[in-house]
């Protein structure tokens, strides 16, 4: 009995690995060949909404100068901008640069937080009671947009039915080692290939926290953001889609950031991810099956998208279940082939990108050499699987213990003459 | 300056690919499949005597075994069978202390790139988790040389099998000619049956020198894993090349404004 158990889970593995390579390879191939669906950067309109830009910051004096600036040299009319940083329990020199160019830009009116919650939910809460305008658009604080990126991220809310958008990530500092390299092919498999056929194909694009903009009123209609939820970006995502608004992905609106440069903080980083999707994850599976709003595609692909970050999971209790049959001796030929499938499937699966949708969305970005470096992603997935799986045991512990997981901040190597 | 100023990436695209050259390639990809299938005794048979050549040459004697139990259209599979020792207790207790060791030592080696200290964590865990077993059920190890190497020739047959599916369908949206694609996915398969073929004399030598105790890691971190690096490299190579070529050839692309 138990032995068939193990056998059958194995075989679950196997299927659900191959539904989401499926997936992904329809997604590619709707990328790669299919109609693109356009955004709406060929609206002309002059009467452009009232923006409101939050950048949350925590210690974040080596970038916070840049970042501003970058936004300041966007081209948006300035009596219709308004930039909050926020500067969230900052104890280094962040405060006082906010200061400096507050002093230097009327438009820029930071918030100071020393007291309260610590975190990104909870810093944007309480710069939206100050917002003035109900288009609110966030950047990470390290992040650069593109002259363009707020004019073409606002427009999108002439549409009634738009709740969310979301631009595209590219890392600025690719040439950096290995991991920001393999970083680089991770996010533009992930963004030109999977985001943009998701919004294609009407399914689920997600709205990432950053370089998005989404409508102020929704959000305090939801309460606000959750402060004890570190992924409030899929959060707001479901939030929104179960209550029948959309969202829609920017591909045009390319912004720069900052990936990791070593492999401790990308794990941090990583595993600080799967925590806040996984305790998502259990808060929104159900109403999402049951939201009247969503057609069965969208909820097939809410859900797929939903359980990503419990597919490593899946995978390490795989690699543990075989090697328990293993030593059973019950890896008899047959099982031996599944074997196989198990692990092609989740090579092919392991860092959220299947190598061919890597492939393909270097091919549309036009990178040529640096998608030779794809086998070295396979290594990189069982760095993945454990740190994954490790948020995801977190993430139970917080649901059954009713703790709440405090924020980590992200490391940041930005240097004086790369901003 | 920039030398050249490319159209922007965001809507870019390829014309729908022709339905008649996506079936045939398939169809193509599906006979090689077919033909590995059909012809899998002199395969297999080719394969199994090119190991036992390699095996003798680092000093493992093999014999041929033929093993007629299977309930598929592979009804006989070719098999080797060599020498091969058991741990010690001694040896068992001196791999879970260096095992254990390891797997505490390793992630603590901040130099060392993160991924490969989890690669050798992993590695090490499997050494030391047969270690246990050895050293707690030596008597029940279910597997000699001829069972692994039933369990090793059934996944190479496999992976011939789904290697030029899992490349078909990769390369099936990509813009080259048909007769290119199938020549890297038969040069993907024969540089798996080389490769194949070095691993099985390899682990036949390691069976002997290192013992059964190695037999776990040998399939779990050595095995199916492996293969698909190289699998996935040879792709890569390929897009690279096709990535190249399109550079140059601008009026390929689509623009969806």
């Amino acid at each position: 009995m138990v032995v068939l158990i193990l056998k059958l889970y194995v075989i679950l593995v196997v299927l659900v690995m191959s539904v989401y390579a499926i997936r992904h390879y329809w997604l590619t191939v709707n990328r790669l060949r299919g109609e693109q669906r356009l955004y709406y950067q060929d609206l002309v309109d002059d009467d452009l909404p009232r923006i409101t830009v939050l950048i949350p910051m925590h210690n974040e004096e080596l970038v916070a100068r840049s970042s501003i600036e970058a936004i300041l040299r966007c081209e948006y009319p300035r009596e219709l901008m308004q930039i909050i940083p926020i500067n969230d329990h900052s104890d280094d020199r962040t405060g006082e640069i906010l200061d400096e160019l507050a002093a230097e830009h009327e438009i820029v009116t930071p918030l100071h937080r020393h007291d309260g919650l610590r975190g990104k939910p909870a810093a944007l809460n309480d710069a939206l009671e100050i917002s003035r305008s109900n288009v609110i658009i966030n950047f990470d604080a390290d992040y650069l947009p593109n002259r363009g990126a707020l004019r073409d991220l606002a427009l999108s809310f002439k549409d009634p039915e738009v709740g969310a958008v979301m631009g595209r990530v590219v890392p600025i500092n690719t040439e950096a080692n290995l991991l920001t390299r393999l970083l680089d092919l991770e996010r533009s498999g992930g963004y030109q290939v999977d985001q943009q056929a998701r919004h294609n194909l009407k399914l689920m694009p997600q709205y990432g926290g950053t370089v998005g903009a989404y409508r102020r009123d929704l959000v305090q209609a939801f309460g606000g953001f959750d402060p004890t939820v570190l992924a409030e970006d899929t959060d707001l995502t479901y939030r929104l889609y179960i209550s029948g608004w959309k969202i829609v992905y920017a591909n045009r609106v390319e912004c720069y950031e900052e990936v990791p440069e070593t492999w401790q903080v990308r794990s941090r980083q990583i595993r600080r991810w799967s925590r806040g999707h996984n305790s998502v994850m259990f808060r929104h599976f159900l109403p999402l099956l049951k939201s009247p709003y969503l057609n069965r595609r969208e909820k097939l692909d809410g859900m797929l998208l939903l359980l990503i970050y419990l597919v490593p999971v899946f995978l390490l209790t795989g690699i543990v279940d075989s090697i328990l049959l293993f030593f059973m001796g019950e890896m008899q030929i047959i099982e031996s082939v599944f074997v196989f499938l198990f692990v092609a499937s989740y090579n092919s699966f392991g860092n959220f990108a299947p190598f061919y949708q890597i492939g393909t969305a270097s091919l549309l970005d036009g990178v040529s050499h640096r998608v030779r470096l794809l086998p070295f992603l396979m290594f990189y997935f069982l760095l993945n699987i454990w740190t994954i799986s490790s948020g995801f045991f977190m993430a139970v512990l917080d649901k059954l213990q009713s703790r709440t997981a405090e924020w980590e901040k992200t490391q940041r190597f930005r240097k004086e003459d790369q901003a | 300056m920039k030398e050249r100023i490319h159209l922007h990436r965001a809507y870019k695209r390829l014309a729908a690919a022709p339905p008649i050259s996506t079936t045939i390639f398939l169809l193509l990809v599906a006979l090689c499949d077919v033909l590995i299938a059909v012809f899998y005794k002199p395969l297999l048979d080719g394969f199994v005597s090119q190991v036992g050549q390699l095996a003798a040459l680092a000093g493992v004697p093999t014999a041929v075994t033929h093993w007629r139990f299977l309930p598929v259209w592979v009804t006989e599979m070719p098999v080797l069978d060599a020498p091969a020792s058991f741990p010690s207790y001694r040896l068992s207790l001196i791999t879970f202390v260096l095992g254990v060791l390891v797997v505490v030592i390793v992630p603590r080696l901040r130099p060392v790139p993160k991924v490969v200290r989890v690669y050798v964590a992993f590695l090490s865990l499997l050494m030391t988790a047969s270690a246990i077993f050895f050293l707690f059920f030596p008597h029940r190890f279910p597997y000699d040389v001829v069972d692994f190497s039933l369990l090793y020739m059934g996944t190479q047959f496999g992976m011939w099998l789904l290697m030029p599916i899992v490349m078909g369908v990769a390369l099936s949206s990509l813009p080259s000619p048909v007769p290119e694609k199938l020549l890297v996915i038969v040069a993907t398969v024969a540089y798996g049956a080389v490769f194949g073929a070095i691993r099985y004399a390899s682990f036949l030598f390691l069976l002997q020198k290192l013992t059964v105790l190695s037999m776990a890691a040998m399939f779990f971190a050595l095995g199916p894993l492996i293969d698909f690096v190289y699998m996935v490299s040879i792709y890569a190579i390929y897009v690279n090349i096709v990535a190249l070529r399109l550079r140059d050839r601008p009026e390929v692309w689509r623009w969806s404004f």
